[in-house]
């Protein structure tokens, strides 16, 4: 009966190792609660639209601050190194080409555009054998994407040279280092590669009429841009890519589906976002409310909190200089669209703006009182001094407030403006400084400049624009500023009468004399109108780098030793910018950034960093 | 070893003459009277206790009796008879009654001395036959420190175990490593296993009254059984259980005062006024608070936040358990209860322990048994969100804080003396920003603040546990190990609506910037484990040859869920309802499944043993783990281990000084698969992901018109990941000398980790900054040194010292790039790592790192070179600056009294590329120092450890000597001796730069100033005891009792105490000593009792 047991039990032992050891792999296999397969992606249409999704967002910045993607990286990059935007406090080395592989700045913009490059290879990389997506629409999602990815690597190219470049299918675990392109080549027919197939793939109207996506005239755009800078980088092959670059630029052109907006002056404002005008732009929302941290979402930035005026309750990131001030001519209207000065006391006549002296239009704000400050050509605070002119551009739509430091912006990144001064800079490239059709689009840029596109649209335009600052003031009202009216007119009046516009090349060509430019006239005008038509936007370094005007630019518009250092008080009342360094060209390519040299060991340094 | 197992009985109440006499008096009875007669006695164990239920009867016959509950038996046998005293777990013994009237007889235990065997992974070893490296424990020993946890149990009482408190709370945590770090950014906790089942890393629930022994399994040819669990080491428990005979219940109370042991020399109010003024003078500013002007010198009220902030506490446990059970059952169960009062106000821990198991044999070859362990605790006011890492409990956080409250109130001008408590029960607290500025402090009352925390945090865990044991043939058995293991934690708290009170206790202060809503948040979480081990064990022998087979698998399944609820602004202060909110759009709700954890696993061990001098041992391992991707998720673990007994070798089996030489050597791997993670599936990402689509010319202001689109992303995973290796290799020698009075354990070990789980920092360009996955190596090269000395002296005295000394060396040996410690975070393993927040504030970022050829976690930081002496050096060290193409060397408002830094790169100024590795946290020994000493009923025990070669990054030196408001919105008080010796330029010959609040110059920033020496010794523990008699017990029928009287944290030896205690333990590798400041060890002056029935 013992051993009858026992051999029960000894069964019963060995079923019992046997029923565990059957559960094996199957029982190892767990479910997932908190995540969402990969392959969730490319189920439906609409999940591969959410995918793309994924792609834009990287335009946006990733959080409300400054951090990663808004204001800065691309203010130092794309502003500074003109001087047009000035720096001061802990980013004071950006107005001195002090810059160095270090700023986390530059890390940061570095590692956004990676992060949008990886999103887009892993979506193209999903796309490719996806087969449960409408095949019309498989298209189009492909040139969306190759579309962001190429202007996330224009991004990168433009800041830094040479960068790595990852291709579909490439990602840390199957490429942990990887090299920079090679040469300049092989890195712009990357991105070239990318637009050309984008081309075809693309409607000039965006897909489901969303503007907020990556259209033909994108594509073109961008196309027609990046072969400049092969042009640019490559002098060997030059002529070539200018035509094909101007061929590309043509086509937008003569698409019809863009066009100038009447008024230069209303293009920030929030009555209208993605305009004819506009082929590439970051919207960013203000939400619902205006006195809550609630509501936040990706599409708020503090634009506004930071580039305000501190007397009026800013940050003071961005100052522009009177160099830049001081350059536009009597009646462009680009200038009061774009700045706002300080009540200078003794300041020249001609600099004195109708209605933007110590005083923002839009806000009904005046910076005459309290902060005697702002009185002077230099703001200066703390051992520290900048140009006392903040940006209407970005501090136009909300007052600088803690509580809600976000207002609507938009953001440019293209507009067709630079479409038809990037094609007027081939004409040139290609048939020399007389092409009439160049001149005729620099001058089609100025018309609209003095506000001659604005005659007789009045009432169109205020009842697009006005309505948005008839709205805020009654905000400000009923919140406690008394002070403040209902305008029943737009903050900068439009013009009734045509002006007279001087002719760009006699104008320019005279300019150049005057200031000594050594650049020829086309180029000396070229750079001027992008200096008054995109300060504040992004493009503007990289045009007057690529275009061969920055060097000319520097040390004809910013003579070295003029003024006081900004430590100085005497700076206080002068109006010049100290410019202490000789120009570096090489320092127009950024260093990469040092934390990618040390953990990319393929990827080196660009020679004026090591 | 061998005497051990011949019989012992010792004959009591026989005086010598009476021994001489009975022989001859039987030889000349025997004719006449060969016959039974009546024979009485007491049978009794080795400590003399009676044994009741004792078999006895006359061998041959069926005549016999049982001991009664007092041990006594009475019995007739003839005088050529024998008596057998039969008793399960004892031998059997068997005495000649010849003439004899009584016969008191003492039983020996039927087993291997405990002493003799260890608990091993699946099984027991004698301890002569283990050829690993395992330290024993005792709980004898180990309850002499009255620990209130397990790890406290076991500090510096084994070699190569380190158990570091990381804060002296009534629920402190402590750390304990093993042979060092293996990992980064892994666990480095051992295994506990508790009589064979796997319970985790944690041993929290396990009250130390319940132990039995303990032992500790630390190279991997020990641990390698338990494969990937093993890795950090296994710590074998075994429990009390219950033995054979009539019950036994034993009590235990101890009771304690606890105070504080120590308190940091800062300053006064005045001194603090002083202070300031000369950092307004240094700063170029004026006071913003003229209560810190001269005028006030000795009219400003002292606050000594150390004194209002600490209390003189009570701690309570007590401890009730009863065995017993008969010779085929047996039960044991207890019952435990803390109550600890910290000596921080408003602090408290309470835990409630409960046990109960039994052994049964269900038939001669099946034995069932099981256990059932709960526990359930409070914790109040330590550990939770406020000041220093969520709490306010710093010590030095007391000390920093600024010493008065008072004010001038800058409208109507006058001095104002807030109380820390007033008259009438309020409280004061500090200026209000709404009333005015301030130099001192911007924040509250932190007593009031302490007082008003109502956040607690309780426990439940229950560990079942139930085992099935069958001999199944001859040496071939079957062992089966189910367990269940359910932990379950609630947090509460609700707050708000506080209220403070100008000195006359009446006029409310009007609170700057405060919400007075209420607020509720209760937490849920839950987790369980299911597991099922089972093996078999075959063991065969001869004189020669024993061997020993284990073969087996186990399966165990990890689950559990998380929930939180919270919602502000309630209608009263007695709601403690979520949805009764007076604002419904403050609730918040969220909750989720945990990620299962499962694992599967086979295992086998040889053990050969040739003429118990030779043995050999192999195991081997299969791990399988869900936290892998098909492909990956298995690993193998061998391990081989030697060990040769030199003492049983002809030339010195005889010996008379050496009585036991062993000499062991192994290698093994172990493995570790990381915590639960999806981060090896393909999957979505679950951050916020949107965009805006508009149409053309639509609206971006208000009421704008727009289309929000939701999308998904792809995050980076390594869909590799698999196994980190660990492997050791051990060599060891056992040594006993002087009849083993002398023994001494002395281990090399190498241990070295690759492959290991982090999250590795990656390129930039790979569009993500590091991914988790598989990469790395790091070494530990130790030493590790155990000596025992026992000695019965005299017959009265008996003595024991205790030596363990280990040294352990890390580094990391492969990294890739360097990995720099993010501020800012506070972990939840108790790392104070809070403290050090504000990164760019304190320019502490990046204090910590790893880099190739380092330790874990070395200090990182700038070298001060020296003081800045004059604006002249200034200038000087500016001018080569600019001469070198840079604005200015440090600082542009760098001046005379500011710390000179290290222009280690030599490009001519100081940026984040001239900082350098300062050391590290791991000191060069680790040693502990144990006496016990025993004369006749008394005994006396000391504990002492501490540590040589130890540095440690001190955050707190830099907050007791910078008067820079880095944190908690004080201006620091720093220490008196910082005051007296910062640098002024009459006092130049000093290492304290000079005061100021601004402090432009970073001199507060994370460097060598703040790197001090860490050695310390420590006493933990003095105890006296007496143990009454078994004659004065008796006749209260009481078995044995113990009184005792003990100190614990008796003393702190080290240069380091001005800043703090140096036992500065820290949870997380990264931080491996850096102090922040922690809840003070309190000094506890207890006494205690225990009783056996």
């Amino acid at each position: 009966m013992k051993n009858i047991s026992k051999i029960l039990f000894t069964l019963g032992s060995i079923l019992l190792l046997l029923g565990i050891t059957s559960c094996d792999e199957e029982f190892l296999e767990v479910d997932h609660y908190s995540i969402l397969a990969a392959d969730q992606m490319f189920k439906s249409d609409e999940d591969a639209k959410a995918g793309l999704v994924g792609c834009y967002d990287m335009m946006l910045p990733v959080a409300e601050t400054n951090g990663d993607w808004g204001i800065k990286p691309n203010l130092f990059i794309g502003g500074h190194p003109t001087m047009d935007t000035q720096a001061t406090g802990w980013d004071k080395d950006w107005n001195t080409q002090n810059w160095n592989a270090g700023s986390p700045e530059l890390l940061s913009g570095w590692k956004h555009c990676y992060k949008a490059i990886s999103r887009t290879n892993d979506f193209l990389t999903g796309l490719e054998d996806a087969d449960k997506i409408t095949p019309s629409l498989k298209k189009s999602l492909e040139g969306q994407a190759r579309s962001i990815r190429a202007f996330f690597y224009m991004w990168l190219a433009k800041a830094f040279g040479r960068v790595p470049m990852l291709a579909t299918g490439e990602d840390y675990i199957n490429t942990p280092a990887k090299a920079r392109a090679e040469t300049y080549k092989e890195m712009w027919d990357f991105i070239i590669e990318d637009l050309e197939a984008a081309v075809p793939l693309l409607d000039w109207d965006p897909l489901d009429g969303q503007y907020g996506r990556c259209t033909k005239g994108f594509a073109l755009s961008y196309l027609g841009e990046a072969y400049m800078w092969k042009a640019f980088r490559v002098p060997d092959e030059a002529t070539a890519n200018y035509k094909e670059a101007a061929d590309a630029l043509l086509q937008v052109i003569e698409s019809e589906e863009y066009e100038l907006n009447p008024s230069f002056t209303t293009l920030w404002d929030p009555g209208a976002v993605w305009t004819k005008e506009c082929i590439w732009e970051t919207v960013l929302d203000e939400g619902s409310q205006w006195n809550s941290w609630s509501n936040l979402t990706d599409a708020h930035t503090w634009h506004t909190y930071f580039t305000a005026c501190p007397a009026a309750g800013g940050w003071g990131t961005l100052y522009l200089s009177w160099e830049w001030w001081s350059s536009y001519e009597q009646g462009d209207k680009r200038r009061d669209a774009s700045g706002m000065t300080g009540p200078v006391e003794d300041i020249d006549p001609d600099w004195k703006s109708p209605t933007n002296y110590g005083y923002n239009p839009y806000l009904q704000q005046s910076i005459a009182g309290g902060d005697e400050l702002t009185h002077h050509y230099h703001y200066y605070k703390d051992g520290e001094a900048a140009p006392a002119i903040w940006s209407l551009k970005t501090w136009r739509t909300c007052r600088a407030d803690w509580q809600a430091m976000w207002g609507p912006q938009q953001i440019y990144y293209k507009r067709y403006a630079n479409v038809l001064l990037d094609y007027a800079e081939c004409l040139f490239n290609l048939n020399g400084e007389n092409d009439a059709t160049a001149w005729g689009y620099i001058n089609d840029i100025r018309e609209r400049a003095f506000g001659n596109l604005e005659v007789g649209k009045k009432e169109d335009l205020e009842s697009t624009y006005l309505p948005y600052y008839q709205q805020i003031a009654q905000f400000y009202y009923d919140n406690g500023d008394t002070e403040v009216s209902i305008p029943d007119e737009y903050p900068i009046p439009f013009n009734d009468d045509l002006v007279t516009v001087p002719d760009a090349k006699t104008y320019y060509t005279q300019l150049k004399a005057d200031k000594g430019f050594t650049s020829p006239v086309w180029l000396v005008a070229l750079g001027m109108e992008r200096r008054k038509e995109f300060n504040t936007e992004w493009c503007l370094a990289q045009d007057l780098i690529r275009s061969g005007f920055i060097e000319d630019h520097i040390t004809t518009n910013y003579p070295k030793g003029e003024g006081y250092p900004n430590t100085n008080p005497l700076v206080q009342d002068a109006w010049q910018t100290h410019r202490t360094f000789d120009f570096v060209p090489e320092k127009m390519d950024m260093p990469i950034p040092t934390e990618e040299l040390l953990k990319n060991p393929l990827c080196d340094q660009n020679e004026a960093y090591k | 070893m061998r005497q051990s197992k011949h019989k012992k009985v010792r004959y009591r109440c026989f005086s010598f003459k009476r021994l001489l006499i009975i022989p001859i008096f039987i030889y000349l009875m025997v004719p006449v009277f060969a016959q039974e007669h009546e024979i009485s006695g007491i049978v009794t164990d080795k400590s003399g206790t009676p044994l009741p239920g004792v078999s006895v009867y006359v061998e041959g016959t069926t005549i016999g009796t049982t001991t009664d509950v007092d041990g006594k038996y009475q019995i007739n046998a003839e005088p050529e008879s024998s008596l057998k005293f039969s008793f399960v777990g004892f031998h059997t013994e068997s005495v000649d009654v010849q003439n004899q009237t009584e016969i008191n007889i003492t039983l020996i235990p039927d087993v291997i001395e405990l002493s003799d065997v260890v608990v091993i992974g699946y099984g027991v070893s004698k301890k002569s036959d283990i050829t690993g490296s395992i330290a024993s424990v005792s709980s004898e020993e180990m309850m002499r420190k009255n620990p209130t946890n397990v790890l406290q149990g076991l500090q510096g009482i084994a070699p190569g175990v380190t158990v570091t408190r990381q804060d002296g709370a009534p629920d402190g945590f402590a750390s304990i490593r093993i042979r060092g770090i293996a990992t980064i950014t892994g666990s480095t906790k051992p295994l506990y296993v508790i009589d064979g089942a796997q319970v985790g890393q944690d041993i929290d629930f396990l009250n130390p009254s319940d132990i039995e022994s303990i032992e500790v399994l630390k190279d991997a040819s020990a641990t390698a059984i338990y494969g990937a669990a093993g890795a950090n080491g296994v710590i074998m428990i075994k429990t009390k259980q219950g033995k054979a005979g009539a019950p036994k219940i034993t009590f235990s109370v101890d009771y304690g005062v606890q105070t504080l042991a120590s308190t940091l020399d800062v300053g006064d109010a005045d001194q603090y006024a002083e202070n300031i003024r000369v950092a307004r003078a240094y700063d170029g500013a004026i006071l913003a608070n003229e209560i810190f002007s001269e005028d006030y010198d000795g009219v400003r009220k002292t606050i000594d936040w150390q004194d209002e902030m600490t209390r003189v506490s009570l701690k309570q446990q007590y401890n009730l358990s009863a065995s017993g059970g008969t010779e085929n059952t047996q039960h044991n169960i207890s019952l435990g209860y803390l109550n600890n009062d910290g000596i921080v106000v408003n602090t408290n821990y309470n835990r409630i322990t409960g046990r109960a198991s039994v052994v049964t044999k269900a038939a001669d070859f099946i034995e069932v048994g099981g256990d059932v362990n709960f526990i359930h605790t409070e914790s109040k006011g330590s550990n939770i969100s406020y000041g220093n890492n969520g709490n306010l409990s710093s010590l030095r956080d007391f000390a920093f804080y600024c010493p008065t409250m008072d004010y001038v109130d800058p409208i109507t001008g006058e001095h104002i003396s807030p109380n820390v408590v007033n008259s009438n029960g309020t409280y004061g607290t500090y200026i209000q920003s709404s009333v005015g500025t301030y130099d001192g402090n911007a924040g509250d009352n932190i007593y009031a603040v302490q007082m008003e925390n109502n956040g607690l945090t309780k426990i439940n865990r229950v560990l079942t546990r139930v085992h099935a044991e069958i001999d199944l043939f001859k040496g071939l058995t079957f062992k089966t190990i189910g367990s269940y293991n359910l932990y379950n934690r609630n947090f509460e708290n609700f707050w708000g609506n506080k209220h403070r009170y100008m000195p006359d206790g009446v006029t409310e202060v009007e609170l700057a910037n405060y919400d007075d809503r209420y607020h509720l948040q209760i937490d849920n979480s839950q987790s369980n484990t299911i597991a099922l081990e089972s093996f078999l064990t075959y063991n065969w022998s001869n004189d020669v040859h024993n061997v020993t087979l284990m073969a087996g698998n186990s399966l165990s399944n990890s689950f559990g869920s998380w929930s939180q609820a919270s919602a502000v602004d309630f209608p009263g202060d007695n709601i403690r309802d979520v949805s009764l909110t007076s604002d419904p759009t403050t609730r918040t709700g969220s909750g989720a499944y945990n990620l299962d954890v499962r694992g599967i696993s086979y295992f086998g061990r040889a053990v050969y043993s040739l003429k118990d001098r030779y043995i050999l041992t192999g195991t081997l391992r299969q791990d399988g783990s869900s936290n892998f991707g098909a492909g990956n998720r298995w690993g193998t673990f061998p391990s081989v281990a030697a060990a040769w007994r030199i003492s049983e070798e002809s030339f010195l089996v005889n010996n008379q000084v050496i009585n036991n030489l062993k000499l062991r050597i192994g290698w093994g791997q172990t493995g570790n698969s990381g915590g639960p993670t999806d981060k090896s599936v393909a999957a979505l990402t679950s951050e916020t992901i949107q965009y805006f689509y508009y149409p053309q010319g639509g609206t971006a202001g208000l009421g704008s018109v727009r289309q929000l689109a939701n999308g998904y992303a792809i995050p980076l995973v390594d869909t590799r990941l698999k196994w980190e290796t660990n492997e050791q290799t051990n060599i060891g020698i056992d040594l006993g000398v002087l009849q083993n009075s002398l023994t001494m354990t002395l281990d090399y070990f190498t241990r070295i980790s690759s492959d290991l789980l982090l999250n590795r920092s990656i390129r930039p360009s790979a569009g993500y900054t590091e991914v988790y996955t598989n990469y790395g190596e790091i070494e530990n090269k130790g030493i590790e040194l155990g000596l025992t000395y026992k000695k019965q002296v005299t017959g009265d005295w008996y003595l024991s010292v205790g030596l363990t000394g280990s040294s352990v060396k890390n580094e990391v040996k492969k990294m890739g790039a360097d990995l720099l410690s993010v501020n800012g975070e506070t972990t939840n393993d108790g790392s104070n790592v809070g403290a050090v927040a504000a990164p760019s504030g304190v320019h502490w970022t990046g204090h910590s790192i790893c880099r190739e050829g380092y330790a874990v976690g070395s200090y990182y930081g700038y070298e001060v070179e020296g003081i800045f002496q004059s604006q002249e050096e200034v200038d000087a060290a500016n001018a080569s600056a600019v001469a070198a193409g840079h604005s200015q060397y440090q600082n542009q408002n760098t001046g005379p009294g500011d710390f000179k830094y290290k222009d280690i790169d030599g490009d001519g100024f100081i940026d984040e590329n001239d900082m350098a590795i300062l050391g590290n946290g791991f000191p060069k020994l680790n040693y502990g120092l144990n006496i016990y000493a025993a004369y006749k009923n008394f005994d006396f025990s000391m504990y002492s450890y501490g540590v040589l070669g130890q540095k440690i990054y001190s955050y707190s030196a830099m907050t007791l000597s910078n008067i820079f408001p880095g944190d908690n919105q004080t201006t620091p008080n720093i220490l008196q001796e910082s005051s007296d010796e910062a640098w002024t330029p009459e006092n130049e010959s000093t290492t304290i730069p000079k005061l100021t609040m601004l402090d432009y110059n970073y001199n507060m920033r994370g460097s060598d100033a703040w790197v001090k020496n860490g050695d310390f010794l420590k006493i933990s523990t003095i105890q006296i005891g007496y143990s009454f008699s078994n004659e004065m017990l008796n006749s209260m029928r009481i078995g044995s009792a113990r009184l005792y009287v003990s100190i614990h944290n008796v003393a702190t030896f080290s240069s380091y105490n001005k800043y703090g205690d140096p036992e500065a333990g820290q949870g997380s590798v990264l931080f491996t000593g850096l102090d922040t400041g922690r809840y003070p060890y309190p000094r506890t002056y207890s006494a205690g009792l225990n009783i056996q029935f």
